[in-house]
């Protein structure tokens, strides 16, 4: 999808949480700008209807419209599963630290070697395997 | 700041941009909370980053990209 600017994805963003009917804390998101096409979206501990909490925090640019996520760390927590998807390419360590990966149960290893992802991606894992029925 | 429970068609008319904007005052105040939260300066962190030695955790992710967008 493209986007012409950070604050074009922000609303993106803050529209993709809003309309979920998972939660009404969508004004917990924020971005931050370093200039128009370079800053990060995040926010902190969104509580979701059950309880659960979602954080992610982005560090984006815009090229082409196109949004490139240069770091990234998307936060699952509830009562009985806790997970984070993490991109860090500064952190690489041979078959130790892989640039994207899952942590589980909130613990800092294992890391499970993934795909790169994104906010769309994870949250429509979340609603699909934890808020199916609503 | 706008209300909350509110419809998509009325967030997309009722959000102001410099509401979810992160002022230069709150970008310093949550890294100065993370500072706090890990006994250390930013300073120190980013020292620490750079040696693959500082914790691997959803706040210190955070932390290092407010840094990176200041």
């Amino acid at each position: 999808m493209p986007f012409r600017d950070i604050k074009a994805y922000s609303k993106y963003v803050i529209n993709q949480i809003a309309s979920s009917g998972l939660t009404n804390e969508w004004y917990k998101v924020h971005y931050q700008l370093k200039n128009r096409d370079k800053g990060s979206v995040s926010a902190r501990g969104i509580v979701l209807v059950d309880g659960a909490l979602l954080s992610f925090t982005e560090d984006i640019s815009i090229q082409d419209n196109q949004i490139i996520r240069e770091y990234y760390s998307y936060r699952f927590e509830s009562t009985n599963c806790t997970f984070r998807y993490d991109k860090d390419p500064d952190a690489v360590v041979p078959f130790l630290h892989a640039e994207c990966h899952l942590h589980a149960n909130g613990l800092e290893t294992p890391r499970y070697i993934t795909h790169e992802t994104s906010l769309d991606e994870i949250f429509g894992f979340i609603k699909a395997c934890f808020y199916v029925s609503r | 700041m706008a209300s909350k429970g509110i419809t998509e068609q009325a967030v997309l008319h009722e959000t102001a941009d410099s509401d979810y904007l992160l002022s230069a005052d709150e970008v310093e105040r949550q890294i100065a909370e993370y500072e706090a939260l890990f006994g250390m300066s930013s300073d120190e962190f980013v020292r620490l980053r750079q040696a693959g030695n500082a914790p691997d955790t959803f706040e210190t992710m955070h932390w290092f990209i407010l840094l990176r967008n200041k």
